[in-house]
């Protein structure tokens, strides 16, 4: 297996996932595409529910947490 | 029946999917839209998506990164090389209404085609070869709704159909598309031979 000769194999829906470009363009969120993109993408919740031909919603992280509603700027630290 | 020439509906298809591809940097696909389309799920998150702004979505994606992941962690990430591009990232997959809207234009589309070429009426006549095989009783129905089910099964076991594959995917070289697209249209040839057969 690629994984077992230490060569990555990225995600085969990184050009369809609507958070790919997202993540691309802010270097702090790149954190996301080397733990899950790049890497270990099978224990992505995004892929996983692609995967199971269900929509997948724009806040939902790789990480199966969902990104708060309702967020208001003002609400910025 | 008169139809229009083979070339100009070819030139047609090809710039709808070609339309696609440049203008909303997405493949076309037929069956994809429709599922899309009647899934509850996609039509309840364009609402929501539809309130949150480019710049809060990027400062939640920050926030959920500080709760996910170790400062140091998150300043190796920064510093890590990207990989080389291999291909254009696709753009964000079309809205339910978009999906809606494109399905409802193919409707259209043949009707005002029919309209322009003068044979456009309503009918549920199955037509001559259909019902020299099949009749065009209750069974003949019958046939036709369960074919249809196949149809609509397998696009989704496939994740797409001739459209999506046979147009797009082929044309795009990907690998799972032509083997779909081989057996479409391979499986469908044996079938209307066996079928010609039968009824003789």
């Amino acid at each position: 297996m690629a994984e077992a000769s230490g060569e990555r194999v990225p995600c085969p829906h990184m050009t369809s996932c609507e958070l790919f470009p997202a993540f691309s363009q802010n270097g702090f969120l790149r954190v996301w595409q080397i733990n899950y993109c790049e890497a270990d993408f099978a224990r992505c919740a995004r892929y996983q529910r692609s995967l199971r031909g269900e929509h997948v919603p724009l806040t939902l992280l790789p990480n199966g947490k969902e990104l708060p509603k309702g967020i208001a700027l003002q609400d910025r630290k | 029946m008169t139809f229009w020439p083979f070339w100009l509906g070819a030139i047609a298809l090809a710039s709808v999917a070609l339309g696609c591809l440049v203008l909303l940097r997405r493949p076309m696909g037929v069956s994809g839209n429709l599922a899309q389309a009647l899934d509850p799920g996609a039509r309840a998150a364009e609402l929501e998506e539809r309130t949150l702004t480019q710049e809060e979505l990027r400062f939640a994606l920050e926030q959920a990164t500080r709760d996910a992941f170790a400062d140091a962690e998150i300043r190796e990430a920064m510093n890590a090389a990207r990989p080389a591009k291999s291909q254009p990232a696709l753009g964000a997959p079309l809205g339910w209404s978009v999906n809606v809207l494109f399905l409802i234009g193919i409707v259209l589309g043949a009707a005002v085609s029919g309209i322009f070429l003068g044979g456009a009426s309503a009918t549920i006549d199955v037509g001559p070869t259909y019902r020299a095989l099949l009749g065009d009783g209750p069974r003949a129905w019958v046939m036709l709704f369960a074919g249809g089910t196949l149809v609509g099964f397998g696009t989704r076991m496939a994740a797409g159909c001739t459209s999506g594959h046979g147009l797009v995917g082929c044309g795009r070289f990907r690998p799972g598309s032509l083997v779909a697209t081989a057996c479409f249209f391979g499986v469908g040839i044996v079938l209307s031979f066996a079928l010609v057969w039968v009824r003789r």
